[in-house]
């Protein structure tokens, strides 16, 4: 039976073109790059070639760019980099309650270390409220965290209006855009975005990479102490191969983004748009300020695992929330932090189109689903 | 180490369907695994035996027969009814081995015993 994908927010296939730009690097030029010799200074130039393309995304300076292992060290190398090196300037964090639960958790972590932690509360799109972030911000405060898109249910934040509201009290913003990054246009600059987070393996990279963007000028604290290697701020041997491929996955997305773009909104709008014809069914996230590629629904009197693992009997790959807490029994954060009930948080759907998505994929997800929905709801105590 | 018998059975299941359904092929080995899994005291690694009792109950709420699929939807439930299912096939094969070991030994036409 074929697999049809659409968990493309939890991961994706390494583009081909991306797997041939990485081979060499595994055993042909696999020098260390800190190296002084030939195969040590060619493994630097490759590192340094794909610090550019990843910089060149958000136009950003390729020397404000560190490569780490994921989002996730991105993440935690942000915040606990930027509060204990600002922390005799201030102890205040202000961050969302929807962020992907590396933030969450860092955030929680540094609560316990004697810092304050303030969540602005958002609406039923799970939109920041802008009034109460300006609320919340006071004289101590160091660090402003707000996710570029959130992962669940795709809303985009608005998150030049958040950049501009920090710099004019003066506090650092950090934004976790694994989600949005080579999706949708960031320039940090523009944005006043003073820490980016970005993984490779949202857009067809390797996975074990990911970047952060940290403008010249913030002070932070690395969380990785060593030989000093990517500017001092994250020793340990670079991952040259990783780097390498997602410098290329860079590049590729940066030159389809725009199209691709189109296509995945018309995929999306078809799903929306026919999914919603079920009974008892809407779509979570903001209707339009979300991202190209992700549709997430919640079904009343059905329970979300029972309806992933019945469209993977059928051939569909789908999830319910974020890949990285789906071994959790607990409804999902984000769902209950835009005011869904546990019951309706519980019976969520989260389709995520790719590359690799094609018209027909979305027309049989169209065909299958009511009649899937249908039977779990037969089974229903609840109904 | 109990709990592979429900595995077990649904191996079996699939090995003789598979013989006239080539597509339940991959659910041998599937459950294969999980029996192993479940025979080491583990949980189930590609969630087979979960995956096994939704196709069921959903069966029965196809068929229009929702509370039974209500009940075997539960997972204690399933449980029992396949270790039951197990037990009662394992007995029922016992007993066919006997007799075919006694009508080898004895078969009944010699005796005249099936009237041919």
């Amino acid at each position: 039976m074929k697999k049809i994908y659409l968990d493309y927010a939890a991961t994706t296939p390494v583009d081909k073109r991306v797997l041939e730009e990485m081979k060499p690097y595994f055993s042909e030029k696999y020098g260390n790059a800190s190296s002084l010799h030939s195969l040590g200074t060619e493994a630097k130039r490759a590192l340094e070639e794909a610090r550019e393309k990843v910089a060149s995304v958000i136009k950003a300076n390729p020397k404000e760019i560190i490569f780490t292992s994921s989002g996730t060290e991105s993440n935690n190398t942000a915040l606990k980099g930027v509060a204990f090196a600002n922390r005799d300037k201030g102890k205040h964090i202000i961050t969302t309650p929807i962020e992907h639960d590396c933030v969450l958790n860092s955030a929680r972590w540094l609560k316990k270390q004697g810092f304050d932690v303030d969540f602005i509360p958002v609406d039923k799109y799970g939109l920041v409220d802008l009034e109460k972030l300006e609320e919340l911000i006071r004289k101590d405060t160091i660090l402003i965290s707000v996710m570029h898109a959130n992962n669940e249910i795709g809303t985009i934040e608005p998150i030049k209006e958040i950049g501009k509201i920090a710099k004019e009290h003066d506090v650092y913003f950090h934004t976790d855009a694994a989600q949005s990054y080579g999706k949708i246009d960031i320039d940090v600059k523009k944005m006043n975005i003073d820490l980016i987070t970005a993984n490779a393996h949202k857009i067809y990279g390797p996975k074990g990479v990911g970047a952060l963007f940290i403008r010249e000028g913030v002070k932070i604290d690395p969380l990785l102490h060593g030989g000093g290697h990517e500017f001092g701020l994250r020793s340990s041997t670079e991952n040259v191969a990783g780097i390498v491929g997602f410098g290329k996955a860079a590049e590729i997305a940066k030159k389809e983004m725009r199209g691709e773009s189109e296509r995945l909104i018309k995929l999306r709008n078809t799903l929306i748009e026919n999914i919603l014809k079920i009974d008892d069914c809407w779509l979570n996230g903001h209707p339009d300020k979300r991202l190209p590629n992700n549709a997430n629904f919640s079904f009343r009197f059905i329970e979300g695992e029972s309806l992933v693992m019945y469209l993977d009997m059928q051939g569909i790959c789908a999830s319910t929330g974020s890949a990285c807490s789906s071994k959790s029994l607990e409804p999902s954060h984000v769902l209950t932090a835009i005011g869904l009930k546990p019951e309706e948080a519980h019976g969520s759907l989260r389709l995520t189109t790719g590359r690799f998505t094609t018209k027909e994929d979305i027309d049989y997800v169209i065909e299958v689903l009511p009649n899937v929905v249908k039977n779990l709801r037969k089974l229903s105590p609840l109904k | 180490m109990i709990f592979c018998i429900p595995c077990l059975v649904l191996v079996l299941y699939f090995l003789v369907a598979s013989v006239f359904f080539p597509k339940y092929r991959i659910y041998v080995k599937d459950g294969w695994m999980c029996f192993i899994d479940k025979l080491k005291g583990k949980d189930c690694s590609l969630s087979f035996d979960n995956k096994m009792r939704l196709a069921l109950s959903v069966w029965f709420a196809e068929k229009n027969m929702p509370a039974i699929g209500r009940f075997i939807g539960n997972k204690r439930n399933f449980t029992i009814v396949m270790m039951f299912v197990g037990v009662i096939l394992t007995i029922v094969s016992v007993f066919l081995f006997i007799l075919m070991i006694k009508f080898l030994r004895n078969p009944p036409c010699d005796t005249g015993v099936c009237g041919l």
